[in-house]
């Protein structure tokens, strides 16, 4: 045996330092990247706290930052998470439960396993081009709640379904066993033992899905969520009101005029921020250009709105008699003003409002009556994550104070959302002893 | 057996019971034809995802050859007149995805080694749910924390820095990556039977000679596996990149410029609100069946080598 030279011990003692050098490296490696969490939130409380306040979450999106809230996009996110858990949590226990318990070893089987795991790996960015061609336009749903509810479901489908598995999966063989035993069917096995027995494992996955679904931005932004939305979704059976919607949506006719004006609309949208007053005096001023440099048109209509006694049909005709002035009623019952410039052709035409030359098309939803139960799934509908977005894309470092105050309430939503999901995971394990 | 079983027994509502077993066995069958379309829903949406991209971006090329759009040098779909290269956002793509890699992997291994090799049971139990935190963090955060705290603080160290720059963007999207990397690379590691450490352990090797010469080799089609579902999800990203990157085609392979990805594309376009049916709208489809299909040929290969892994113990 070989006795040990000087140069093996320093060669353990070189080796001994490496090894403490990695261990030490590892702990700062860890401490940076958790380092950067820390930062990420002192950062944006130290930016957005001051702003966050009642009137921030009380009040609708504003022209001016001092003013502008957040109320509709936690209306939106609400209703948008409310429907993303109808679809995600039934659709995803029920298929995570047949591949589980019922599913056989055969090629479908295969191919829908290697199709969850590669729908998991999809760019949420793709799923919102998907729910742009399917949803949008094929289905004609909207750019609705549902629309986003649906998308979002779909998205954070693979998350329930893995979770409901890896749940169902612990569940040891001879609880079956002994079902089966006592004359049970399949389906009263699954329903009276392996979902009762999985459920806290598939309540944590459903929250982390949904956890994922409240902060997702860019699927809601491709099927063109709002980025300025001031009113709330029409509550189940209210009653509807005389409705002045301005959209910051322009589209003209010709490709060459949508160009500059596209730009105008996007530095503009969301900086309207409230019915023009005249509305409130039942006149309203019609104001328009074709181009930059052309002279203003402008139609002045006197309408009694305030009484809302005024049918859509007398709306309708009003309009039409001013001679610039067309109004159409959409197949979802909003009314459309278009107006026409005089020599030129008419088209689906945007008011523009003279002073500060904006664009601006709008409806004017009918009154009176009120609303079905389920009015509020096709709402016009803006999240917490895009009215963030809209504000950080702001050059005006005001409105960078809104995303981070934004940016606060999101964070503490997902980062409590997932709190409980780990808290429920860890009582979990230590409760259950098969 | 048989002679037993042939046997009637009589109970004594036996009709009662007869009856209640077959409304049993027929909601059973019911049941199991409504769990099957669940899992079948999952298929039609991979269905619809294909044919909506498909769809779209074959109106697309009905106008853009296939040539122009893999060679065109300029992307300005939505001006006039409009030119359909998709180089400039590739560029984009791939340099944010490149600088997010030099992030993510040697940190995301870095922590997976020391979280399975070195870290005692209790410290990795409460380590592991504060990096998942870091990964639930959304996006749009992300991105916001990219342009207004990365994005100064570079320009302190580089001078001339623009206000938008992809390096600041691929930075973020790196550190939003490593617990992906991490978590998926530890969960490799430590399928790793524990004779091999033993074995290495029994030697006399340390533990870093152990974690990097038995562990990490024996690990290594799961790490890959990791790397390759994390550039997935950095070709993938979107908000961060929108955000904090600028919202400007750039051919240019310099992490310092600004520059668009495929993804953030998508969301400028979108924000204008294309006209369906027009070639500005087609062309978000185009651009985005080019993104689906690249990270399509990383997840297929992320989930085989996952899958071999899993097997080999």
């Amino acid at each position: 045996m070989a006795t040990l030279t000087d140069a093996h011990i320093s060669g353990i003692a070189r080796r001994r330092r490496i090894d403490l050098c990695f261990a030490v490296a590892g702990a700062v490696v860890l401490t940076l990247a958790l380092g950067v969490l820390v930062a990420l939130v002192t950062n944006l409380a130290k930016d957005g706290a001051a702003r966050l306040g009642w009137d921030f979450l009380t009040s609708f999106p504003s022209r001016r930052a001092g003013d502008a809230g957040v109320k509709s996009a936690i209306v939106g996110t609400a209703l948008v998470m409310f429907v993303t858990a109808c679809t995600a949590i039934p659709l995803g226990i029920a298929a995570g439960l047949y591949l589980e318990e019922y599913a056989r070893k055969n090629w479908f089987t295969a191919i829908v396993e290697i199709n969850i795991a590669n729908l998991a790996g999809v760019p949420s960015i793709i799923w919102g081009l998907m729910a742009l061609g399917l949803f949008v336009y094929w289905m004609n749903l909207g750019r609705s709640i549902l629309t986003a509810g649906l998308t979002l479901g779909l998205l954070v489908l693979p998350i329930v379904i893995v979770a409901t598995r890896e749940a169902v999966r612990a569940i040891p063989q001879i609880i079956r066993e002994a079902s089966y035993a006592c004359g049970a069917t399949r389906l009263q096995t699954v329903w009276h033992h392996i979902l009762p027995y999985s459920l806290s494992g598939i309540i944590t996955g459903s929250i982390i899905a949904l956890s994922r679904a409240i902060g997702e931005t860019a699927p809601l932004i491709t099927i063109g969520a709002l980025t300025y939305i001031a009113f709330l979704p029409p509550p189940p059976f209210g009653e509807r009101p005389w409705h002045y919607d301005v959209e910051s949506r322009a589209t003209f006719d010709t490709a060459q005029r949508t160009q500059p004006l596209e730009d105008v609309s996007r530095d503009i949208s969301g900086s309207h921020d409230s019915p023009t007053p005249s509305l409130r005096d039942g006149e309203i001023t019609f104001a328009w250009r074709l181009d930059p440099g052309t002279p203003i048109t402008q139609s002045r209509l006197s309408l009694p709105l305030s009484s809302g006694s005024m049918s859509l049909s007398d709306l309708v005709s009003a309009i039409d008699a001013d001679e610039n002035l067309a109004a159409t009623i959409s197949r979802a019952g909003r009314l459309r003003i278009t107006a026409d410039a005089p020599g030129e052709d008419p088209g689906e035409f945007c008011i523009t409002n003279d002073t500060t030359g904006l664009i601006e098309a709008f409806s004017i939803a009918p009154g009176g009556g009120r609303y079905g139960a389920t009015d509020w799934i096709m709402s016009e509908f803006t999240v917490l994550p895009i009215q963030m977005f809209n504000w950080v894309s702001r050059p005006d470092s005001r409105f960078q104070v809104n995303a981070a105050a934004t940016g606060l309430v999101l964070l503490t939503l997902t980062l409590m959302m997932n709190g409980i999901a780990i808290w429920l995971r860890y009582r979990l394990r230590r409760s259950i002893s098969w | 057996m048989s002679k037993a079983a042939t046997t009637p027994v009589t109970l004594a509502p036996a009709a009662a019971a007869a009856g209640s077993l077959r409304r049993n066995k027929r909601y059973a069958a019911v049941a199991e034809v409504v769990l099957f379309l669940a899992a079948a829903s999952s298929v039609l949406i991979t269905i619809g995802i294909v044919a909506v991209l498909t769809y779209e971006s074959a109106s697309f090329f009905e106008h853009v050859s296939v040539r122009e759009f893999l060679t065109g040098r300029e992307w300005t779909p939505l001006f006039e007149p409009p030119k359909f290269g998709i180089l400039p956002l590739l560029s984009g793509t791939l340099v944010t995805t490149a600088v997010a890699l030099c992030v993510a992997i040697p940190a995301g291994t870095i922590i997976a080694v020391w979280l399975s090799e070195y870290a005692p049971y209790k410290f990795r139990e409460a380590l592991k749910p504060a990096l998942e935190l870091l990964s639930a963090v959304p996006t749009v955060v992300f991105g916001y924390f990219a342009l207004q705290l990365v994005t100064p603080l570079l320009q302190k160290i580089i001078p001339g820095l623009p206000g938008f720059n992809m390096l600041s963007a691929g930075l973020v999207m790196g550190v939003m990556i490593i617990p992906y990397v991490a978590s998926l690379s530890e969960d490799a590691m430590r399928a790793v039977p524990i004779a091999l450490r033993e074995g290495a352990y029994a030697m006399g090797a340390t533990r870093v000679q152990t974690a990097w010469k038995v562990v990490f080799p024996a690990a290594l089609s799961g790490i890959s596996a990791a790397y390759i579902l994390a550039v997935a999800r950095a070709l993938g990203e979107t908000m961060v990149v929108a955000i904090a990157a600028g919202q400007e085609p750039t051919l240019t392979i310099d992490p310092r410029d600004k520059a668009e990805t495929i993804s953030a594309f998508i969301v400028r376009a979108s924000l204008g609100d294309q006209p369906h049916g027009s070639i500005g709208y087609q062309s978000i489809f185009a651009a985005g069946l080019s993104l689906a299909l690249m990270t399509l040929v990383f997840n297929i290969a992320g989930f085989f080598l996952r899958r071999r892994f899993r097997e080999a113990y």
